[in-house]
C-alpha cells in the first residue's frame, strides 16, 4: 500500500475521541498569563540590576508558582492508599545490556549502602525520537520503596539547560538551586514538590550541548507493569503512596545523577 | 488545532493540554494581535513552539503514562496501519516531526514553517528531509511518498 504523507496523517487521525477540554479554564489561564506579564513589566521599570560575577552557585528562591498544574500538560496523581497485594516486592533482578548494568552499578554505588532497587529488564525503555534510555525503578532504604525515575538524554538539544527558570519544572517547590560545573554543565536541584501527598524531588544535569541526565525520587510507586493502554482518568490510579517522603535527599540524588552521567556521557 | 497537536505528540490527552495552552496564550495576547485574522497563524506558532519546548523537558518522564496513546483493541488492517503510522511519527525527533506536520498536514510553506519554529528556511528543509528519511526507515519506501517535492 502506497500513500502520501498527508493521507497517512489523516489515517492517523481516524480515531479521534471527543474533546474534553474546558474553554473557561483556558480563558482563566490566559488571564493569569496577562497578569504575570503586567507584573513583570512593572518590576523591570523599577528594578536595580545586581550582577553576580563569577558565581558558581546561584540560589533561585521563589514563592510557590502561581501556575496551576492544570494549566499545562500534567495530569494530577491521586493516591489510592496501600499498593495492591500483587505489587512486586523490591528486588535486584539483573538488567539486560552491558551499559544498563553499568548504570545500575553506578546507582547502587552512589546510593547509601544496603538500599535495594528494581533493575529488571522490563524497567528499562528507549524513548522514541530522543535517542536515550529511561529507567523506571524503585529505591528502598528499608522504609519502603519509592519511585526512582532516571532519564538519560545523550542526544544534543534534548534537555533544557536551566530548568530552574521554568515555572513548570519548579512547580510549587520552594527552592531550585543551580550549580555551574567546571565544564559548563548546569546542575539543577529542585527541592520538594508536594501535590496531594505525592512528594518528589528532582535533580538534572545538562551539558552545554543539551544532553544530560535527570532523576526523580518520589514517595510513591507506580503500578507495575504499567498497562500498555491507559485511557484518560485511569492514569490517576497508577500511583500508590508507599512511604512518607522520597527515598533520597537532594544531596544524595545529586551523587546518583553525577554517577549515572559519568557512565552515559563518559 | 487539537489534531495538529495530536500529530505532534501522539497522545490525545497531551494534545488537549497543548491545545488549551495555545488558546490560553492567544487569549492573553489577543489585544496585541495586529490583525485578528492572524489568530490562526499565532495559534499554529504557539502550539508548535509549546510542543517543541515541552519535548526538551526531560523531567516530563516523571509521568510516562501520559505518552501512552489511547488505542482501541487491535482490529482490522486499517487500524493496524493507523497505529503503525502513529508509532512511526513518534520515532521522529520533535523538531523534524513539527516540520513534517506543518508542511504536509497544514500545507505551510517553508517560510511559514520557519517562522513557526523560529529557524531558517534551510533548517526547515533539512529537518523535513531528515524527518521523511526517518519515516521511511520505519515504514519503508513503498508505504509513504511525500507527494510533493521536499526541496
Amino acid at each position: 500500500m502506497t500513500t502520501t504523507l498527508r493521507t497517512a496523517f489523516l489515517d492517523a487521525l481516524a480515531y479521534e475521541p471527543p474533546f474534553t477540554g474546558d474553554a473557561l479554564r483556558a480563558a482563566s489561564a490566559g488571564r493569569r498569563i496577562r497578569h504575570r506579564r503586567r507584573l513583570a513589566g512593572a518590576g523591570a521599570l523599577g528594578a536595580v540590576l545586581t550582577v553576580a560575577v563569577a558565581a558558581t552557585v546561584t540560589l533561585v528562591d521563589r514563592a510557590p508558582s502561581p501556575v496551576s498544574r492544570d494549566e499545562v500538560a500534567v495530569a494530577p496523581f491521586a493516591p489510592v492508599g496501600a499498593p495492591p497485594a500483587s505489587q512486586p516486592q523490591t528486588s535486584d533482578a539483573e538488567p539486560v545490556t552491558a551499559e544498563q548494568q553499568r548504570i545500575a552499578t553506578a546507582i547502587r554505588e552512589a546510593s547509601p549502602p544496603g538500599w535495594t532497587f528494581e533493575f529488571g529488564a522490563d524497567r528499562w525503555s528507549s524513548l522514541p525520537g530522543r535517542g536515550g534510555d529511561s529507567l523506571e525503578s524503585t529505591a528502598d532504604d528499608g522504609a519502603g520503596p519509592g519511585r526512582l525515575m532516571v532519564g538519560m538524554s545523550p542526544v544534543p538539544g534534548s534537555q533544557q539547560l536551566r530548568p530552574c527558570r521554568d515555572d513548570e519544572f519548579r512547580s510549587t517547590s520552594q527552592t531550585c538551586v543551580e550549580r555551574l560545573l567546571p565544564d559548563g554543565s548546569v546542575l539543577s536541584l529542585r527541592g520538594l514538590v508536594n501535590w496531594e501527598g505525592i512528594e518528589t524531588i528532582y535533580v538534572v544535569v545538562t551539558h552545554p550541548d543539551g544532553s544530560g541526565v535527570g532523576i526523580e525520587s518520589g514517595n510513591f510507586t507506580l503500578t507495575w507493569p504499567l498497562p500498555r493502554i491507559v485511557a484518560g482518568e485511569e492514569k490517576k490510579n497508577l500511583t500508590h503512596l508507599s512511604r512518607p517522603h522520597p527515598t533520597y535527599t537532594v544531596d544524595q540524588l545529586t551523587e546518583v545523577v553525577l554517577a549515572v552521567d559519568r557512565v552515559v556521557h563518559g | 488545532m487539537r489534531r495538529v497537536a495530536y500529530l505532534l505528540c501522539g497522545d490525545w490527552t497531551h494534545a488537549e493540554d497543548l491545545t488549551q495552552t495555545a488558546f490560553a496564550k492567544l487569549y492573553a495576547s489577543w489585544s496585541r494581535l495586529r490583525d485578528p485574522l492572524a489568530a490562526e497563524a499565532f495559534l499554529r506558532t504557539t502550539l508548535t513552539r509549546t510542543y517543541v519546548d515541552a519535548s526538551r523537558r526531560a523531567w516530563r518522564r516523571e509521568q510516562p503514562t501520559l505518552v501512552l496513546p489511547d488505542r482501541p483493541a487491535p482490529g482490522d488492517e486499517h487500524t493496524e496501519v493507523r497505529l503503525l503510522i502513529v508509532d512511526a511519527l513518534r520515532s521522529v525527533p520533535p523538531r523534524q516531526r513539527a516540520c513534517l506536520v506543518l508542511r504536509y498536514f497544514l500545507d505551510c510553506s517553508v517560510e511559514e514553517t520557519a517562522a513557526a519554529l523560529s529557524c531558517s528556511t534551510g533548517t526547515v528543509k533539512s529537518n523535513t528531509s531528515r524527518g521523511l528519511d526517518a519515516l521511511r526507515r520505519v515504514l519503508g519506501d513503498d508505504l509513504v511518498s511525500s507527494g510533493r517535492e521536499v526541496l
